[in-house]
């Protein structure tokens, strides 16, 4: 399985998206988000992070805890993640649909902002379940097609957001449903304008209560309940 | 520098999930059953099975 873009051409440019000031906004709700999928057992646990990329996440995760092993399919990411000398990590390049690992290896499956970009997103989750222990979990995080900014970057000609295919919370709930009893929510209520950032905190809290499906973010998660599927 | 131990004990031949063997003076990984060898770049393990080596 090919990733649909040259990940090894924008490898040095990648984090710069979360230093920009909606880059920051996005950054923050994001984690705070993931963070709370991903329950509050983190402490010494194993985690798989399919398209860690440069290691954003990554860092993240092991902040956090977890021991983590982050594989991707562009060695020039891998590079700039192995150059951040993060705690706890280790790196191997693998296709998503084809992951090097044993079953049930580790206690948690993590894909953040990767699904959208694989050619086949049941592929890599189902090889993903199939290294997760039994009664461990899968979080992922996707892009929200059903978002303003989703909108507004098609409408711009952004790659990211015309070739990459992003998801609904239908269509995530949908894919997740195959592995157990999946649950997605949608966050980052942001209005993307510079001038409106300092209402995120708001926003976002009007939308995660009110339970909007059309957030810039959507976070899924879904229990592992077999070994073999 | 050789492979860390706790990530050699996961790593399986992506194509048979079968075990592989440890080459450290070739720095390499090799699959017996598919007869592959998985190259070891700068210390990143390359997994994929269009870019392994076949061997005898």
């Amino acid at each position: 399985m090919m990733a649909r873009f040259d990940f090894d051409k924008v490898s040095r440019r990648y984090d710069e998206w979360y230093e920009t000031p909606l880059g920051e906004v996005h950054d923050r709700i994001q984690k705070r988000a993931v963070a709370e999928a991903l329950g509050e057992r983190t402490e010494g646990r194993r985690m798989l992070e399919i398209g860690c990329g440069t290691g954003h996440w990554t860092q993240f995760f092991s902040e956090l805890g977890f021991e983590v092993l982050g594989v991707d399919l562009s060695f020039g990411m891998l590079r700039v993640a192995q150059s951040k000398g993060i705690e706890r990590t280790r790196l191997a390049l693998a296709d998503a649909s084809r992951l090097p690992f044993s079953s049930g290896s580790f206690d948690v499956g993590c894909a953040i902002t990767t699904l959208e970009f694989v050619s086949d997103a049941q592929a890599a989750l189902r090889e993903l379940a199939r290294c997760v222990r039994p009664g461990g979990r899968i979080v992922v995080g996707v892009l929200n097609r059903a978002s303003l900014l989703a909108w507004l970057r098609r409408r711009r000609g952004s790659p990211t957001f015309r070739d990459a295919r992003l998801m609904t919370v239908g269509e995530l709930r949908g894919l997740l449903a195959g592995f157990g009893d999946a649950s997605v929510f949608s966050t980052g209520f942001v209005l993307p304008w510079r001038g409106l950032l300092w209402l995120s905190r708001v926003s976002n809290a009007v939308g995660r209560v009110l339970r909007l499906p059309f957030g810039d973010f959507l976070v899924g998660t879904v229990r592992i309940e077999q070994l073999e599927r | 520098m050789p492979l860390d131990k706790e990530l050699l004990e996961i790593l399986v031949c992506p194509k048979c999930k079968g075990e592989l063997d440890y080459m450290e003076q070739d720095n390499r990984l090799v699959c017996h059953a598919c007869k592959l060898a998985y190259r070891i770049e700068d210390d990143i393990p390359v997994m994929l099975i269009d870019e392994a080596e076949p061997i005898q």
